[in-house]
């Protein structure tokens, strides 16, 4: 391979770089914030035994689910403004969006833990005299969420990566300002490498830190 | 003390069950059943399987919601509330959630909380329903812990216990909540024969210190002991009631001498 690297760019824009990781970073904390909120709002709606609660839920829930995230964030910016006459900066555009497409998939995550919450563990909360509301907080609710451990950590990494999608709104997040970097150094190579690694840096010890947390959870509630 | 004249004041029901009904769909499990417990009395609830002691006992703290008939704790009906234009209508939440601190309930399956630890089951229900301090739940649940032979035992999870140990905390979670009532739902089926033993000398405990008591189980041996009335359920009615020796050994009723048959010898053959 001739290819000779000069990675000295980074260096050189490292303001740049810097000033879009931070927003990489805000974009993640508010979505994958607000998406959980989504998820915890819209999943007691989708588990409820009435319909007219019921039905609105699992419709919201089927079709963001099936659209596309970038498909999602590209309309909501360019279409909710001429349907709605509700134009949001590309910033909050961008997080609401993945917030809501995260978040539907949250609320089914919640939904399965809660539901594979043993009965009994519940009819031991109502017998000692526990208002539902009160063995949702401190029963249902906890043994669910540690049981879907795994797939939510997965969710999160799902809303991690989805912020790049800001990008195509021109929001000034990593991979955006590192495209623009690339084009004006000719040095997409070095650029993509680096974002890539960023997102690799930020998620692995992340992941790692949750894996160490599902086997301490593991090992102390459930294993014999 | 004599067996013509008891006390009367032992007389005046704790629990009265006045024509329990309860359908599944078309089926109904139970067919008008009534029943009085007195205070520091230990009814045993016997029966096949599926003839609807544990719908009963789930029924009695509205785990299930009973088609028809009324049951009354110390005069006050449990899950229902008559309007003023003599309506009934279903209690909410809150108020059937007091009724139901009033009756623990020990399940077959010991239904303790994975998630807290031993000392954490037994005070859960104080600090959250009872508003008690968690410095003063904790001293009572030592106590209690005591009195079941875990207080060692009071820092594990219950994953660490074995069957026998978790029944005992879960009697103890129960006991926790000092209830004018317990209610035991099978309580020693889903151990190990080994461990049935300490499980039930706990309850022997409990019925010999004046705690009310309603027992579905299968253990003979516990009834005769035990209880000081056995309630023989079949078909979801009430074939045969009375004093253990009297429905298990001496009841003219055929019902009731055929399934004590089969128990006695399923005994001996498992004695063989």
């Amino acid at each position: 391979m001739t290819y000779e690297w000069d990675f000295s760019i980074f260096n050189e824009y490292r303001g740049l770089l810097l000033n879009a990781a931070l927003v990489t970073f805000q974009l993640v904390v508010l979505s994958v914030g607000l998406g959980i909120l989504v998820g915890l709002v819209l999943a007691p709606f989708r588990m409820a035994e009435r319909r007219l609660l019921r039905y609105p839920a699992t419709a919201v829930i089927e079709v963001v689910r099936s659209i596309p995230p970038l498909v999602l964030v590209v309309w909501c910016y360019y279409c909710l403004p001429i349907l709605t006459g509700l134009a949001l900066p590309a910033f909050w555009t961008c997080v609401f969006a993945i917030a809501l497409y995260s978040g539907v998939f949250y609320a089914e995550i919640f939904r399965a833990g809660v539901q594979a919450v043993d009965r009994g563990l519940i009819e031991a909360g109502l017998s000692v005299g526990m208002r539902p509301a009160t063995v949702m907080l401190r029963v249902t609710g906890p043994l669910a969420f540690l049981r879907v451990l795994p797939p939510f950590t997965s969710q999160c990494v799902m809303a991690i990566k989805n912020s790049v999608l800001g990008s195509y709104i021109a929001v000034g997040e990593i991979l955006y300002e590192g495209q623009r970097l690339s084009i004006h150094t000719f040095r997409p190579l070095e650029v993509l490498t680096m974002v890539a690694a960023f997102f690799v840096a930020v998620i692995l010890p992340l992941t790692l830190t949750a894996g160490a947390i599902e086997r301490h959870v593991f090992l102390k509630y459930f294993r014999r | 003390m004599s067996a013509v004249s008891p006390p009367v004041s032992a007389d005046v029901p704790l629990l009265v069950v006045d024509d329990l009904r309860k359908s599944f769909g078309a089926h109904e499990v139970l067919k008008g059943v009534s029943l009085s417990v007195k205070p520091s009395q230990v009814v045993g609830l016997l029966g096949r399987s599926g003839s609807g002691k544990s719908t009963l006992l789930r029924c009695l703290n509205m785990l299930e919601v009973p088609s028809a008939g009324r049951i009354l704790l110390e005069g006050e009906e449990i899950g229902f509330e008559t309007g003023a234009g003599g309506r009934r209508r279903p209690l909410p939440a809150a108020r059937l959630a007091r009724q139901r601190a009033a009756m623990s309930m020990v399940f077959q399956h010991f239904n303790l909380w994975p998630h807290r630890t031993v000392l954490g089951n037994v005070t859960e229900g104080p600090v959250q329903v009872l508003g008690m301090s968690r410095d003063e739940a904790e001293a009572r649940g030592l106590d209690l812990l005591e009195r079941v032979g875990l207080k060692d035992k009071a820092d594990s999870y219950p994953i660490r216990l074995s069957g026998g140990q978790q029944q005992r905390v879960a009697i103890a979670r129960a006991l926790a909540m000092q209830p004018k009532i317990m209610l035991f739902d099978e309580p020693t089926s889903a151990l190990d024969p080994e461990l049935v033993g300490e499980v039930l000398q706990v309850m022997l405990d409990l019925a010999r210190s004046g705690t009310t008591m309603v027992v579905v189980t299968h253990e003979m041996s516990f009834a005769r002991n035990a209880c000081d009335e056995v309630v023989l359920l079949e078909g979801g009615q009430i074939v045969e009631r009375g004093a253990p020796d009297f429905v298990m050994s001496r009841s003219e009723n055929p019902r009731a001498r055929q399934f004590f048959a089969s128990h006695r010898q399923e005994n001996a053959g498992g004695a063989a």
